[in-house]
């Protein structure tokens, strides 16, 4: 008998498989659908975890080089002015800024917001500018102008934004306490834009004296302080210096915050993930059931294959090109409904796992960030197990004597 | 003088041996069979004539003895080798067919030229001409589950010959043929040994065994071939 090429002969090797997988489709298309839910499952919570830390890590580039926080009974206070030269005076700090924010809890929404005091006329300038959309509000607040109250204006995040219009609250004369005497009105002068949403979402920027007055903070006092070191490699001991220098002061690193977002979405990926264990093993045991149990049918086939002549490493062929090609399909199926679902839908439903505690959740755009690390997971847990569950019974049947299986003798 | 093709040598075949199922079920069987000729191995249920016939189809391995193709020692031969001897020498006709159901007529014929890497155009043209011997044309895109007993045996022998092999076995070929379809299978057995196919069938039918074109009869009994 003439042979063809090698090329021709994996060519009918992978036309068989294909034809092989269509006979049986009904089995098939139950097993495609579990797998791509389970891959699709895996993918979804993987690709969250790491858009969502790349991103924080990406804006937590902008956060100070170092927090310093007065610390009194265990619990954060007020940080006097007084420690500001001090801290000026170690060598290697270009500068300290001090803070001024906190959280308003609203009861006419039943939501806390943060809120932060700055001087807002740096936000007007340069780069800042482009993150805010600047309103024009007309004077409403007791024939003042704008200009005449200064210390009472404020930019607020989207998610701010969205409830202060449900409740149709056109000038914020949201921040009162029973304590005081009447409300502190504040004129909205911008809104953050989307693209700073997972920061900004429920934050409301307020110029500094307005934010003491609103969260009462003494003149000559801060609610922590920031500072600056030039060399990078310099941080770590400088914050050490601070917290011996000081002991009432505690400091946390920029690379602190990174890693505490890092672990805080690696936890939460490891619960979600645990949450699906159940589902998963499910899963699992299903396509191992369905793909691992050679149907009488399919032993035949094989004993068939065998007696007319077929190899055994070409039965074995057949069979890895149908596990390669559903469990393919499969993945690819997965991981691109997961991308889909997570970075065009915005993950609906895991979304809120991940994100915040607050009553607002950001509507903020996932950055797409898909590791090949991931995918090689991916793959490797989806692809490689299932190979093996339906190579290893076609191997075991196929190094069995054809008349044994046909005549089903043994 | 005619040619010595198939040759079996004090041949026994021991299933699950060493287990209490242990059976035997052929035990020092010796057989010679000439090129182009047409012989019956006979003998009721359980004698032993389709565990003979898969040892000299390389469908199993003999416990002892030694089977031998064309002059080839196939029972000794690694597993490769055995198949590459079967499917260039040997095609076999099995007792249910053994049809893949869910693919259609030319899919099932041209099986055995797959893993050959032969063209599906090359695979095509060697079974049109099959198709067209075996009265099969009309139903070539027909699933073979859809087919009359008759239909399907003989798309099990267009099958076993798709290789141009020069040794047909066939296993009880008639056992599940009424008497007319038995008839139209002698004939085209017949074809098949003027064309100068050497053909070894198993049976216990009379219509077959006492055929005049047979050739040889050897009959079996308890595993053993008694004359």
């Amino acid at each position: 008998m003439i042979s063809g090429s090698w090329f021709e002969r994996q060519k009918n090797i992978i036309d068989y498989s294909l034809q092989s997988l269509l006979r049986r489709r009904s089995k098939n298309i139950l097993i495609l659908i579990i797998f791509i839910l389970l891959v699709f499952a895996v993918s979804a919570i993987l690709f969250i975890t790491g858009s969502l830390t790349k991103e924080m890590m990406i804006t937590s580039n902008d956060l100070p080089d170092i927090t310093v926080q007065r610390i009194l009974g265990g619990r954060q206070v007020n940080i006097p002015a007084s420690f500001i030269p001090e801290i000026e005076k170690i060598p290697g700090v270009e500068a300290v800024e001090t803070r001024v924010w906190g959280y308003f809890y609203l009861a006419s929404l039943q939501a806390n917001f943060t809120i932060y005091g700055m001087d807002l006329t740096l936000l007007e300038d340069g780069e800042y500018r482009k993150i805010v959309n600047w309103k024009n509000i007309p004077d409403q607040a007791e024939n003042q102008s704008l200009s005449s109250r200064p210390d009472f204006r404020m930019i607020i995040g989207q998610g701010v934004f969205e409830l202060l219009k449900d409740i149709q609250m056109e000038k914020a004369y949201l921040f009162y306490q029973p304590s005081w005497e009447k409300p502190i009105p504040f004129d909205i002068i911008g809104t953050f834009k989307t693209e700073t949403e997972l920061q900004s979402n429920d934050l409301m920027v307020l110029q500094t004296e307005g934010a003491r007055r609103v969260l009462e903070l003494p003149p000559d006092e801060f609610t922590d302080l920031v500072v600056y070191v030039p060399n990078p490699e310099e941080i770590e001991n400088i914050a050490l210096k601070i917290r011996r220098y000081f002991p009432a002061l505690r400091t946390v690193t920029r690379a602190q915050i990174q890693n505490t977002y890092a672990s805080v979405f690696g936890w939460k990926s490891a619960f979600v993930l645990s949450s699906l264990l159940v589902a998963i093993l499910a899963f699992l045991i299903l396509i191992w059931d369905k793909a691992s149990g050679l149907s009488p049918d399919e032993k035949r086939e094989i004993g068939i294959l065998k007696a007319i002549g077929w190899d055994t490493d070409v039965v074995l062929s057949v069979k890895f090109w149908e596990g390669f090609i559903l469990s393919g399909i499969a993945s690819l199926a997965g991981i691109l409904l997961a991308y889909a679902y997570i970075y065009w839908l915005r993950a609906p439903g895991l979304r809120e796992i991940f994100i915040g505690w607050s009553t607002i959740y950001p509507s903020f755009q996932l950055i797409p960030d898909v590791d090949p690390k991931f995918l090689l997971l991916i793959v490797t847990i989806s692809v490689v197990p299932y190979l093996a569950v339906t190579v290893f019974p076609a191997w075991k049947a196929a190094i069995t004597d054809p008349d044994v299986i046909m005549r089903n003798i043994g | 003088m005619s040619n010595l093709i198939i040759e079996t040598i004090n041949v026994t075949k021991t299933y699950n041996p060493g287990k209490p199922n242990e059976a035997i079920a052929v035990k020092d069987a010796s057989l010679q069979i000439n090129e182009g000729s047409l012989v019956v191995l006979k003998g009721p249920s359980g004698s032993g004539k389709t565990t003979l016939l898969s040892l000299i189809g390389c469908q199993a391995k003999p416990t002892r003895g030694e089977v031998i193709i064309r002059g080839k020692r196939i029972s000794k031969l690694p597993e490769k080798f055995m198949n590459r001897h079967k499917r260039n020498h040997i095609g076999f006709i099995f007792q249910h067919f053994q049809l893949i159901g869910g693919m259609s007529v030319l899919d099932n014929i041209v099986l055995p030229l797959i893993p050959e890497g032969i063209s599906p155009k090359e695979r095509s043209k060697r079974a049109d001409r099959l198709l067209e011997r075996f009265d099969l044309a009309h139903r070539r895109q027909f699933k073979v589950s859809y087919l009359s007993g008759g239909e399907q045996q003989r798309v099990a022998i267009a099958r076993a010959l798709i290789n141009n092999a020069g040794i047909l076995l066939a296993d009880e070929p008639s056992a599940h043929l009424d008497s007319r379809l038995t008839s139209d299978l002698l004939v085209y057995i017949n074809q098949l040994k003027q064309s100068g196919q050497t053909i070894l069938i198993t049976s216990h039918d009379p219509i077959i065994y006492q055929h005049p074109a047979v050739d040889q009869v050897f009959e079996m009994k308890d595993g053993q071939v008694i004359s």
